[in-house]
């Protein structure tokens, strides 16, 4: 829901279009709040990466101060890879 | 670094774990790992609440992103908003000194709204005599130098790559930019300190912060034979007015040539050491593979840092989709640069790498501006024309049709190539 809302209510509606993450499915409500803890949803959605490209990716942001614990990560990482990975359906655009 | 030492600090009082992780700066050189903050069970409270409340809260001792771009021209588009990136792309570069509102930004935490009356600059480490300095007193104490030299992302280019590997999406010819930038030498600093013997890299700290309290300090080292190198700066001007705020005001390094992230913006420390810093910055960015990896494999257990660029160019004039006539001349026009090294030639070819022909090459400025290259070209016929630009280095390095792909998408050097037509 609500990426309108969600761009003007984080205070950076400079780009046109908002993008959101993939609601509604398992992993999705978590990866929404950590990802977006710091970053807006293009930053994913603009990708397509293998399980293990998701894996790096997701450590670098726990070593850079992401608050996503071992159980978490698994989570976030099956999200990820189910609706971002390189054979995974179209995203958004 | 040690606040209570030092009581004017240049970010807000509630970023405690951030400054803890500032002091700790000196305390853990030398120790391998580094910066292990423990995570705190409220973190991000504030980016939940912000999701969930409008009108929305600027977060305390940043600037907003909209005052950012306000200041910025039309052609510089927003890549991503948190952190906030953007960049023009060539056609929009053709500026001999590229203008302000023209500069690619590149942020890696939010931009801070530093106080230039309170701001300490330290240099501590492998010295005899640590420095602290006001900004009044940097710019008082050492001679100041102006020079125009190249700032670069590590990753400008990156969407050029395939397949596009994470990080910031730079358009094929953003992410660069050549201004005029005034400060004092990076070297003169380093001698009233006097570097002490088994100096081998030295690290600029900034002071910029996340949203998460968690976010480790920005951190990047150089060698400490680029750190005193001439023309490597710790800056305060940008083309002749003071720093604007995200792009580091009121203090930063400028480590020309090579990859930006070694230009810290929002410089609060510089610190000799005996070995390169361990670091996020340093460990996890802003390498690449040790030998060619395929497109798409994983960064491999072997790397190595990104430091001077290699050989580049881009066309500036024409701009892609532009309309010329038959008979009338068409300048096409581009900047080159080369790292550390300097440009010898750059040739023009409008059949798709089949001929190539010598461009006019202005001289040298600075050592570290980029150098117009210009080709006068006459059209004799209508219809759909390209133009490359090929960049060759005083070692003989040439510029590649393509790349050599890695993970994390630095260094993209490939021929530019701009499309055009020719109407009668």
């Amino acid at each position: 829901m609500r990426p309108p809302a969600l761009i003007l209510a984080l205070g950076f509606p400079l780009l046109a279009g908002g993008e959101e993450l993939k609601s509604g499915v398992p992993g999705a409500e978590l990866a929404r709040s950590k990802c977006l803890l710091c970053h807006e949803a293009g930053h994913i959605v603009r990708l397509r990466q293998s399980r293990a490209a998701w894996e790096d990716t997701v450590d670098l942001m726990i070593r850079r101060g992401a608050p996503i614990s071992p159980e978490e990560r698994g989570i976030i990482l099956d999200y990820l890879t189910a609706h971002y990975g390189e054979n995974g359906p179209a995203g958004p655009r | 670094m040690n606040r209570d030492t030092n009581p004017p600090t240049p970010y807000p009082k509630d970023r405690g774990q951030v400054d803890q992780g500032r002091r700790q700066f000196i305390e853990r050189i030398g120790q391998a790992g580094v910066l292990t903050v423990a995570a705190s069970p409220l973190l991000g409270a504030r980016a939940f609440a912000q999701q969930a409340a409008a009108p929305p809260a600027p977060i305390p001792g940043t600037v907003p992103n909209a005052a950012i771009m306000a200041e910025k021209d039309p052609a510089v588009k927003v890549l991503t908003e948190r952190p906030l990136t953007a960049s023009a792309t060539a056609e929009y570069l053709h500026d001999e000194v590229t203008p302000t509102a023209r500069l690619f930004i590149r942020n890696n935490l939010l931009t801070p709204d530093l106080d230039a009356a309170t701001l300490r600059l330290r240099v501590t480490g492998l010295v005899d005599k640590p420095l602290d300095l006001s900004v009044e007193e940097l710019q008082r104490r050492f001679p100041n130098v102006t020079l125009q030299a190249m700032l670069e992302c590590a990753g400008a280019g990156r969407t050029a790559f395939s397949p596009v590997p994470r990080g910031t999406p730079w358009p094929a010819t953003g992410g660069m930019g050549c201004p005029k930038w005034t400060g004092v030498r990076l070297r003169d600093l380093l001698s009233a300190a006097g570097v002490k013997g088994g100096a081998v890299h030295v690290a600029f700290l900034a002071a910029d912060f996340g949203e998460l309290a968690t976010a480790p300090p920005v951190v990047r080292s150089i060698p400490l034979a680029k750190a005193v190198e001439p023309n490597t700066l710790v800056a305060w001007g940008l083309n002749g007015a003071p720093l604007p705020k995200v792009h580091g005001y009121p203090l930063r390094a400028l480590v020309p040539g090579w990859v930006g992230s070694a230009s810290i913006k929002w410089l609060v420390g510089i610190e000799v050491l005996d070995a390169p810093f361990k670091g996020t910055y340093m460990d996890d960015s802003y390498r690449i593979p040790a030998y060619p990896v395929a497109p798409g494999e994983r960064m491999p257990k072997e790397t190595v840092y990104t430091e001077a660029w290699p050989i580049k160019s881009i066309i500036t004039h024409p701009a892609p989709g532009a309309k010329f006539r038959p008979g009338a001349p068409v300048m096409i026009a581009g900047r080159a640069w080369a790292g550390d090294l300097e440009v010898d030639r750059v040739e023009i070819s409008l059949d798709e790498g089949v001929t190539w022909r010598r461009a006019r090459l202005s001289r040298p400025r600075d050592k570290y501006a980029w150098r117009l290259f210009t080709y006068e070209w006459t059209p004799r016929e209508r219809g759909y024309v390209t133009v490359l630009a090929r960049a060759t280095d005083d070692r003989g390095n040439i510029q590649p049709m393509v790349a050599r792909w890695n993970p994390l998408g630095y260094f993209w050097n490939g021929i530019h190539r701009v499309g055009f037509s020719i109407e009668s």
